[in-house]
């Protein structure tokens, strides 16, 4: 058996096994160590106003995410919409965390394995101005949140029914000349990853994203796919199924009677590049994308896509923005049940809250984008394995590598940290 | 915001038990600042709570005079123990595999890409306390909770600019259970 200390370069903390018997590939599992359940447990017995902060925790890299999907999900529960101004800071907010997100992954994470170094550090080294431009990139996307999110990591301006405090428009301002170099740089960066070198893989898994009428997803309210889903939020539950495996304390997602299915910015990307800014779809054409990404290697071009979209998003709202009247919409507690799903950076994000008549939660459920996408991963390591047997034992670890970080699994939002092993006999 | 000199970075997850020593020791300091020094320009330094992302990590060190940096680091030493480095200790810091928290192994690399880069604070110390546990729960153990009166009264002590000529009062280990 070999093995490595750990899947360098994902997000988390896990486990990927394979098993080879004579020349043929018998199993492929991925395999997460800790209780993913805790945080659900933890909220129980808390107040509504809770959840926003603390599910903010699971995740360092995506604290927005799980503060809009718990808020959509409160917010449905007691009735309130959260619309206007307040909703547009909210898209705001969330396009900084998508430029952070999506800049890490890109630069520190996945840009390496397509020119051809081992980290970032290396990367650093022979392609520096590359590596200045990506952290200069995502440092925009931090300022976003520590403006509108009150600091860069878990914001903790957030409410339900909108903000603590709203800026005023001249407190946005100075974000606006930032935003603008940032785009200029987000754009250059699309054709930089376009250049790359992609290697042949098709997916076949049925997409699955939130759906906006006119904006490309952010805060959707349904959920569709590219093979003819189309049910409101509340309806998820009744759709998807998570599911144990006897390899996973995490559990797995599908759709029920249709099997694995894949979300992110590849499954967002195909449902909805029609509604791309004018400059990222400028880019769609330019990298040859017009007919959606069906390649997971291109994943990457993908994500750059979206920077460049979140960067003209975010001038747009900071353009268009007047302080709202009141930083949120008032409420009063009552029991229900709400659902709210948001995309985050990795993918659709699913919260359900119960509330009890004290206000308090009574139950929680949130299915993360990478528990989904579990499956999906699975599915496709076989399929690079299976064709690859010949490969040396390194080679074909390094390549796996690669095939997992295409889905950019965030497994933190479940667990931590990804050890793979290959046993081979 | 004018940006101080010094910055005091609290790396960790206040939900994973002795992983949050480091945003412990930020809420102690920034309850001190408001309760203490409250004269302005009485406090010469940022405090940051991150949560180990290098490149937030070099954010926040860029262009200072010091940085010092607070995290649970496992060192095989008794869970409380106070450890002191400089960078150029930090290459023992990471555990090649599955340490216990992917912060140290953070740092480390945060320290390597922020030389690539050439984005390194003037002087960088980093006071690790040697975690109990890192599981999940929002409290820290009683042995690392009993060492925050002896790492926060460190870290003010650097911070104060009063260590600049001095020799670090244990290079090695300062138990403080």
């Amino acid at each position: 058996m070999l093995s490595t200390g750990a899947l360098a370069r994902v997000e988390g903390e896990g486990a990927m096994h394979v098993e080879i018997r004579n020349g043929e590939l018998v199993d492929v599992q991925l395999n997460i160590y800790e209780p993913p359940r805790f945080f659900e447990g933890f909220l129980r017995g808390r107040g509504l106003e809770e959840p926003a902060d603390i599910t903010a925790r699971i995740c360092g890299i995506c604290p927005v995410a799980y503060q809009m999907s718990a808020c959509l999900a409160i917010e449905d529960a007691l009735g309130i919409d959260v619309d206007g101004q307040l909703r547009s800071l909210r898209h705001l907010l969330y396009c900084g965390e998508w430029i952070e997100s999506h800049s890490l992954h890109i630069h520190m994470l996945h840009a390496p394995d397509f020119v051809g170094v081992d980290s970032v550090i290396e990367m650093a080294q022979e392609h520096r101005g590359a590596v200045e431009r990506g952290l200069e990139v995502k440092k925009i996307g931090n300022s976003i949140l520590e403006t509108i999110g009150g600091r860069a990591i878990h914001p903790v301006n957030v409410r339900i029914g909108g903000f603590y405090r709203v800026p005023t428009r001249t407190e946005l301002q100075p974000l606006r000349d930032d935003l603008q170099r940032g785009c200029d740089l987000a754009e250059q960066v699309v054709d930089w990853v376009a250049t790359f070198d992609f290697a042949e893989q098709g997916i076949p898994h049925e997409m699955v994203a939130t759906d906006h009428p006119q904006e490309y997803p952010f805060l959707g309210s349904r959920v569709i796919s590219n093979r003819g889903l189309s049910i409101d939020v509340s309806e998820f539950p009744q759709h998807f199924q998570e599911y144990q495996v006897e390899h996973s304390t995490a559990l797995h997602a599908r759709m029920l009677e249709r099997g694995e299915y894949l979300v992110g910015p590849v499954a967002r990307f195909n449902l909805h590049r029609a509604k791309l800014a004018e400059r990222a779809s400028a880019a769609v054409n330019r990298t040859g994308l017009d007919d959606g990404c069906w390649n997971p290697f291109q994943s990457i071009v993908v994500r750059a896509i979206e920077v460049l979209h979140a960067y003209e998003t975010a001038i747009s709202i900071v353009d268009a923005y007047e302080r709202p009247e009141q930083p949120s919409v008032p409420y009063e507690a009552r029991a229900g049940i709400g659902h709210g799903v948001t995309e985050a950076p990795r993918g659709l994000l699913y919260h359900r809250y119960e509330i009890d008549e004290q206000g308090l939660i009574a139950d929680a459920v949130i299915v993360p984008p990478t528990a989904q996408n579990q499956d999906t991963i699975e599915h496709d390591l076989w399929h690079f394995v299976e064709n690859h047997l010949d490969l040396e034992d390194d080679e074909l670890r390094r390549r796996a590598e690669v095939t997992i970080r295409n889905h950019d699994p965030c497994i933190s939002c479940s667990t931590h940290f990804l050890d793979l092993t290959v046993d081979r006999s | 915001m004018t940006r101080q000199p010094v910055v005091v970075v609290g790396i960790g997850n206040p939900f994973r038990t002795d992983d949050g020593i480091g945003p412990a020791i930020i809420e102690l300091l920034d309850e001190r600042i408001v309760t203490v020094n409250t004269s302005p320009g009485s406090v010469d330094y940022d405090t940051v709570q991150l949560d180990g992302e290098p490149t937030r990590v070099i954010e926040a060190w860029d262009q200072r005079r010091l940085a010092v940096i607070c995290d649970a680091v496992c060192w095989g030493a008794q869970p409380g123990t106070v450890h002191e480095a400089t960078i150029a200790d930090l290459d023992g810091i990471a555990p090649p595999e599955s340490p216990a928290s992917s912060h140290a192994a953070g740092v480390a690399e945060a320290v390597a890409l922020g030389q690539a880069l050439g984005r390194m604070p003037d002087r960088l110390i980093v006071v690790g306390i040697e975690p109990a546990s890192v599981a999940f729960g929002h409290r820290l153990t009683p042995e690392v909770a009993g060492s925050l009166g002896v790492v926060l009264d460190r870290i003010l002590f650097l911070v104060n600019g009063d260590s600049a000529n001095r020799e670090p009062a244990s290079r090695a280990q300062k138990s403080a259970s």
